[in-house]
């Protein structure tokens, strides 16, 4: 499900920041080994990943994230009556 | 020989030097391939040159069946004759202008009409026999109507049939660094089409909370 994607301030905490427009989603991390579908497709993308950089173990992989991004929308002009 | 006038056989025979006839050669362009006996019937080009009209045309004869496969006329832009023209006060700065016009644009308008001519035969194709491998498609027709009937819409279940035996070789076409702090890099081609469907459909189903890396 997507949720309105946050920044790390500089104390660690995660805040939400109206400038940030985008939607983003955390997929599961697959088990392994696995036993769905959709497990399979994620571990064969993470294998890719952990392969592409350097073969590093898959445990230090995050989880997958998925981001949706907006257009930005044109804002009707309101106009005032003098 | 066909560039040459057969009367005076001075002037090439784009030009008008003021003869009329008509001749026949046999097919020496190389649309007409030895090889494919329907084209050695068809003879031989013909080349007609008018005296009246000062037009010039081209055509092809079938001398089996005596009848003329097809003709293509070309008008003549200009065909002044300095010599058979009354010179008057009132004409002749006009023919002056016309005498520097016509001296240069038939020169130009008759090659070209053949360059057209030829264009025209090569790309109307009215034979079927000039087909280059870039336009000859490379599926049948048949199966090209058939293929997007065969698609099928992408699924968790599709995508992981294919991935049950092993993981899929990676190809990426290129990498580009976006920035070094934070160290973002675009991977054109990392997912393919298919994966990135079917994530896009999990990321919609995923109850997994927000949390920023």
């Amino acid at each position: 499900m997507y949720q309105d994607s946050a920044v790390v301030g500089d104390d660690d905490i995660t805040v939400s920041k109206e400038y940030r427009s985008s939607r983003s989603a955390y997929l599961d991390i697959p088990a392994h080994p696995p036993k769905t579908d959709e497990d399979l497709i994620l571990s064969c993308i993470e294998q890719r990943a952990a392969r592409f950089q350097g073969h590093i173990p898959r445990e230090n992989l995050e989880n997958l994230q998925v981001v949706r991004y907006f257009l930005p929308l044109l804002l009707p002009v309101s106009f005032k009556k003098i | 020989m066909i560039g040459q006038c057969r009367i005076c056989s001075s002037r090439p025979l784009i030009w008008n030097c003021g003869h009329a006839w008509r001749t026949r050669r046999p097919v020496l362009v190389p649309f007409f391939p030895a090889r494919l006996g329907l084209f050695r019937s068809l003879g031989e080009v013909e080349f007609t040159r008018s005296l009246t009209s000062a037009d010039f045309s081209l055509g092809c004869y079938n001398s089996e069946q005596h009848r003329t496969i097809f003709r293509i006329s070309i008008k003549m832009l200009t065909q002044t004759k300095v010599g058979t023209k009354v010179s008057t006060p009132e004409n002749i700065t006009a023919q002056t202008m016309d005498n520097k016009t016509s001296s240069r644009w038939p020169s130009f308008a008759n090659p070209l009409a053949l360059l057209g001519l030829l264009v025209a035969v090569a790309v109307l194709n009215p034979w079927g026999i000039i087909l280059p491998s870039s336009i000859r498609p490379e599926t049948p027709l048949e199966t090209a109507q058939h293929e997007p009937m065969a698609k099928q819409p992408v699924t968790a279940s599709n995508l992981a049939d294919k991935y049950r035996d092993s993981c899929p070789d990676h190809q990426f076409n290129s990498i580009r660094l976006l920035s070094r702090s934070p160290e973002i890099m675009i991977i054109d081609g990392f997912l393919t089409e298919e994966e990135a469907q079917v994530l896009i459909h999990m990321a919609y189903l995923s109850t997994s909370l927000n949390s920023p890396g």
